[in-house]
């Protein structure tokens, strides 16, 4: 009996083995997609000939930081509504509002808040069904000991890395886009808010530029666009995208050059692009960008 | 006695198909590494590709990125140990590049480039392995400063 027994648990565990050479973890995790809304085989071919990064937790707030701007909490979405999020929909979109911030916290080393923002990434993650690749006791234990920031950002943005490969490999590419529609929502809120308490012209010129960031976001967005919390985001970006519509963007072309810095081979663009925004437009992105940004992370 | 030896073997499988899934992201870890203490890491591709087969093009992996204005990036290239073919990126901005790690006319090779972003915008970075020779390799996007 037990013979036969090994037999098949041994059939069963080569099979997992061999599947598992392709990065598809779901079968040996025990995962189901009951928490996604099920395949999405265009939309998934359609993300993988999009961008890869179209937000990043970390630019954005390197960014402000090197304008000189001090930390702020009160440009951070609370954690008090974590628990009302609770379809996949929501806390996927929450996952990257939170990421957002977490890249924040960490740019500016601000340790004692992250295990706050983490203990919500991970349970927003576990919500669904990608917990097991957020590494929360390592940054749990970097934070509390207030040691190697730089392995606390890398870990962060790896793990946020992982589950957003993870997502698209199986067939919920869908939560993977509002992950990333989270970051970016929650990143132009912060320049935004930054911009209106200490205008910048550097930071006013990042601003405009993101109207091609959000283009390429609702090319994602577009292909979940029949599932009803999408559709309503789109709806929401589309206010946003308003405001960006004014702007022009020109490029005035050069050639690039390499040069030797310290060793390393650096390449200068000599292209450079040019954004033409007004006050008067500014200031109506970051009104709209509050608002919209304001709503989306309300209870849901 | 039976039931050990059952136990064991369902733990060494359990234990090696963890190992697999750590060694992946070991090596983005050490290739992450590799850009430097300057560096924050941004992004990583796990390339793997086959040999070209007869006098066909090179297989080639492209990612599509956006990269922003005003930012010094760094782009690290790290190749299998195992891996038979030398794995080299290239940047490319529409349908003009930008850099290489490696110079098939010249035979130069860097294990990356910075690159002085001044247009914000999609670009592409291209995966491929010398003389088209299968291979491994993982590259590695990272975030240096603002300019």
């Amino acid at each position: 009996m037990i013979r036969k027994l090994a037999c098949i648990v041994i059939s069963f565990l080569i099979i997992i083995a061999c599947k598992s050479g392709k990065s598809d973890y779901s079968s040996q995790l025990g995962l189901d997609d009951s928490t996604g809304t099920g395949e999405h085989p265009v939309a998934q071919e359609a993300m993988s000939q999009v961008v890869e990064n179209v937000s990043s937790p970390v630019e954005m707030a390197a960014l402000i930081k090197s304008i000189g701007v001090p930390f702020s909490q009160k440009y951070l979405a609370s954690t008090d509504n974590s628990d009302t999020y609770n379809t996949s929909h929501s806390k996927a979109f929450n996952l990257g509002i939170f990421g957002a911030d977490l890249g924040y916290l960490n740019m500016y080393s601000k340790t004692s808040s992250v295990v706050e923002y983490i203990t919500v990434i991970k349970k927003l993650a576990e919500g669904i069904n990608v917990g097991q690749f957020f590494d929360f006791n390592t940054l749990k234990r970097l934070a509390t000991n207030n040691e190697n920031i730089d392995s606390l950002m890398y870990i962060s943005v790896h793990s946020f890395n992982v589950m957003d490969k993870y997502l698209q490999k199986n067939n919920r590419s869908n939560l993977s886009a509002l992950m990333v529609a989270g970051v970016w929502v929650e990143g132009i809120y912060l320049a935004t808010q930054v911009q209106k308490d200490r205008p910048n012209k550097k930071l006013a010129e990042n601003i405009g530029e993101q109207k091609n960031m959000l283009a390429e976001l609702l090319i994602i967005l577009n292909n979940y666009k029949k599932e009803k919390y999408i559709a309503d985001l789109i709806a929401d970006l589309n206010l946003i995208k308003a405001k960006f519509d004014p702007i022009t963007i020109s490029i005035i072309k050069g050639e690039p050059e390499q040069v030797i810095e310290n060793g390393m081979l650096t390449i200068k663009q000599n292209d450079r692009s040019v954004v033409n925004i007004t006050d008067e437009q500014l200031k109506d992105i970051i009104n709209t960008t509050e608002q919209v940004r304001n709503k989306l992370i309300k209870i849901q | 006695m039976k039931k050990i030896s059952l136990m064991f073997l369902l733990a060494f499988f359990a234990f090696t198909y963890m190992a697999k899934a750590q060694t992946e992201a070991q090596k983005v870890e050490i290739c992450s590494g590799m850009a430097g203490a300057d560096a924050t890491y941004l992004k990583d591709f796990q390339v793997v590709l086959d040999a070209a087969m007869g006098n066909e093009k090179p297989p080639q992996a492209k990612y599509s990125l956006i990269l922003q204005k005003d930012t010094k990036y760094r782009f690290t290239i790290c190749t299998a140990d195992d891996s038979p073919g030398k794995g080299y990126m290239q940047l490319w901005d529409g349908e003009k590049i930008i850099g290489t790690t490696y110079d098939p006319k010249t035979g130069r090779e860097f294990k990356g480039f910075d690159f002085d972003c001044q247009k914000s915008g999609v670009y592409h970075i291209f995966f491929m392995f010398v003389d088209g020779k299968a291979g491994n390799a993982i590259g590695i996007l990272s975030f240096v400063k603002k300019l």
